[in-house]
């Protein structure tokens, strides 16, 4: 009869307690759920403490980074793409005609030579470090390089590509481009994979460990003494004002005549020396142009938007003159080309 | 014993079934995808709050290049476009709301990056006269040694600095009519020994004095304007919303 009694009241009693253990391990399993979620990181919004420490924290230029990871495979299409002329109207011109690796990623010219033999109507800029501007071309008017290439490629005076579907339908012909593209994109040739793969490449032209970049990182005997107080002589001129950052220049805009009428002096005023108020249409943008990078400086002659300084003496006294509004001594310019020659860089390993 | 057992069991049945629903409702939620959205928002507040702290800093010289602002506001544009991926779990009616606060913050964005351009241009222009005035007065001062007006004209020129440095540091308007009277002084010296600017180029003094005195306030509220847009209060908003569906 006890066992009877206890099957009866005991068994239950245990079936009941271990029915009450499941709302005990699903509230466990809630409580856990939204302990998961209170872990997000809640930051107030302050600003952190900056942790890097750069070698050169100190100065206003910094080093150009010894290593970008990027594609291999899209740097070596976008390198071909980059010099191939079916990309241009006529077939008669690449990228690399007004960007020629070999003489400092420019043309060389005062304006550059755009499809069936138009005149330009700016100097074009290297396109070694390009990756690192802030904007392209002289007025800004692309926030990026796949931008920029676009811009360009279509235009009636640059490359006059006519159409994408046009450069397209040349690249098809290609079974090497067709291979290509179809290894790297899955949706194969079209405008933006071909932007992305002249990007990449162009992303990959910078040029780092100049001698300048190696005395930043601390080698003292980088730099001769000349080219050390040149360097003194650029920031104590106020030169550095503009040409500040990774590549000294590149980051910002500025007016082109702060301390004289550089464009009342010169004369023969165009639609492209109007600079950022062509993309703005804001008064306060005529003549602002993007400061340009000095990296490299010593092989991208000529010099400024309009090409009229031939060498670095001729450019360094036109600054001076309209944008501090003085004459430097020809000891402090010959200082200050010295130090500009120690920002060339290395492309692949060697020295441009 | 049965009939006191029943409403307990009731119970544990009940409240067997709202957990069941809870842990559903929260099973339906994609942590990861919950995780890098809710990232995304306080790293937009806090790369704000540095923005401005940069922009302080390039004011008063804390910061001598300008990357910092140009990376930073690479990457909130880059992080409003990982926002515009709104988790599918957020019914229609949070993801209208977060779209339309996000629209206002791309807004309160391009406004922004406007300002800045601004700023960075008369920010270095400022920095230009301020950096070089120190080295003119230098020069001019190395070749005038030996003349009879040295005395006073160094005494001006440290007036003039000091009375620079001063108003360049404060918000203080009334320490301008302090420098113009220096500058009153320096032609006043000019004219009473009849200096040729060959001698005493005060005209390059007076001019890169002027360029700071146009460019200082303008700087300033330039970084007032700046560091009053509320990017963050934005990037909070769509925080409460994103909570609350």
């Amino acid at each position: 009869m006890l066992k009877s009694f206890r099957r009866k009241v005991v068994f239950p009693n245990k079936l009941i307690k271990r029915f009450y253990l499941i709302p005990v391990l699903l509230f466990g399993g809630v409580v856990f759920v939204f302990w998961q979620y209170s872990q997000q990181s809640e930051q107030l919004a302050i600003a952190p403490i900056a942790s890097q420490v750069t070698i050169a924290s100190n100065e206003p230029i910094q080093p150009i980074p010894l290593r970008l990871e990027l594609n291999e495979s899209k740097v070596k299409l976008g390198e071909n793409l980059f010099h191939d002329s079916r990309l241009s109207g006529d077939n008669k011109s690449s990228c690399a005609s007004c960007h020629h690796l070999n003489t400092g990623g420019t043309a060389r010219l005062v304006r550059s030579i755009g499809i069936r033999n138009q005149l330009q109507f700016v100097n074009s800029p290297t396109v070694f470090n390009s990756g690192f501007n802030f904007k392209q071309f002289w007025d800004g008017r692309t926030e990026t390089l796949e931008e920029q290439v676009e811009n360009l490629l279509l235009s009636d005076r640059g490359m006059g590509g006519g159409s994408w579907s046009e450069v397209v339908n040349k690249l098809k012909q290609s079974s090497e481009y067709v291979s290509l593209f179809k290894q790297l994109y899955s949706d194969e040739i079209n405008s933006n994979n071909i932007k992305d793969a002249i990007a990449t490449f162009e992303r990959s032209l910078y040029t780092p460990n100049s001698r300048f970049d190696r005395f930043l990182r601390g080698n003292q005997n980088a730099l001769t003494e000349e080219e050390k107080e040149g360097y003194q002589r650029f920031k104590s001129y106020g030169c550095v004002s503009c040409h500040q950052g990774m590549l000294l220049g590149g980051n910002m805009f500025q007016s082109f005549g702060l301390l004289g009428d550089y464009f009342g002096d010169r004369g023969n005023v165009t639609k492209a020396d109007l600079g950022r108020f062509n993309v703005t249409g804001d008064e306060r943008d005529r003549y602002v142009f993007k400061i340009p990078s000095l990296r490299n400086v010593v092989l991208t002659s000529p010099y400024f938007h309009d090409g009229s300084a031939a060498t670095l003496e001729e450019a360094i006294k036109v600054m001076a003159k309209y944008q501090l509004g003085r004459q430097l001594p020809e000891t402090d310019i010959a200082l200050i080309i010295k130090f500009l020659s120690t920002l060339t860089g290395e492309y692949k390993g060697k020295p441009l | 014993m049965k009939q006191v057992q029943l409403p307990r069991v009731f119970m544990a049945l009940a409240t067997i079934l709202i957990l069941a629903f809870l842990i559903g409702k929260s099973l339906s939620i994609d942590f990861n995808q919950h995780q890098r959205y809710r990232s995304a928002i306080v790293e937009m507040q806090s790369k704000d709050a540095t923005f401005n702290q940069d922009i302080l800093k390039s004011r008063y010289e804390l910061f001598n290049s300008y990357d910092s602002l140009v990376n930073n506001l690479a990457a909130q544009k880059m992080l409003q476009k990982q926002l515009h991926e709104i988790p599918n779990f957020i019914e229609a009616r949070g993801k209208k709301q977060i779209q339309n606060l996000l629209a206002t913050q791309a807004e309160l964005l391009d406004q922004k990056e406007s300002l800045s351009e601004r700023f960075k241009s008369q920010n270095a222009t400022l920095k230009n006269s301020l950096r070089y005035l120190p080295v003119l007065i230098a020069e001019i001062e190395e070749t005038a040694t030996t003349q009879v007006w040295f005395v006073p004209l160094k005494k001006t020129f440290t007036n003039l600095m000091y009375e620079i440095l001063l108003y360049n540091l404060t918000a203080n308007e009334e320490l301008k009519p302090n420098i113009k009277a220096q500058i009153e002084k320096l032609s006043q010296i000019k004219d009473k020994y009849a200096i040729s600017e060959n001698k005493l180029s005060t005209k390059l003094a007076i001019s890169h004095v002027n360029v700071f005195l146009i460019n200082k306030p303008l700087v300033d509220d330039l970084t007032r304007r700046i560091i009053n847009i509320f990017v963050a209060n934005q990037a909070n908003s769509i925080k409460n919303i994103y909570d609350i569906f």
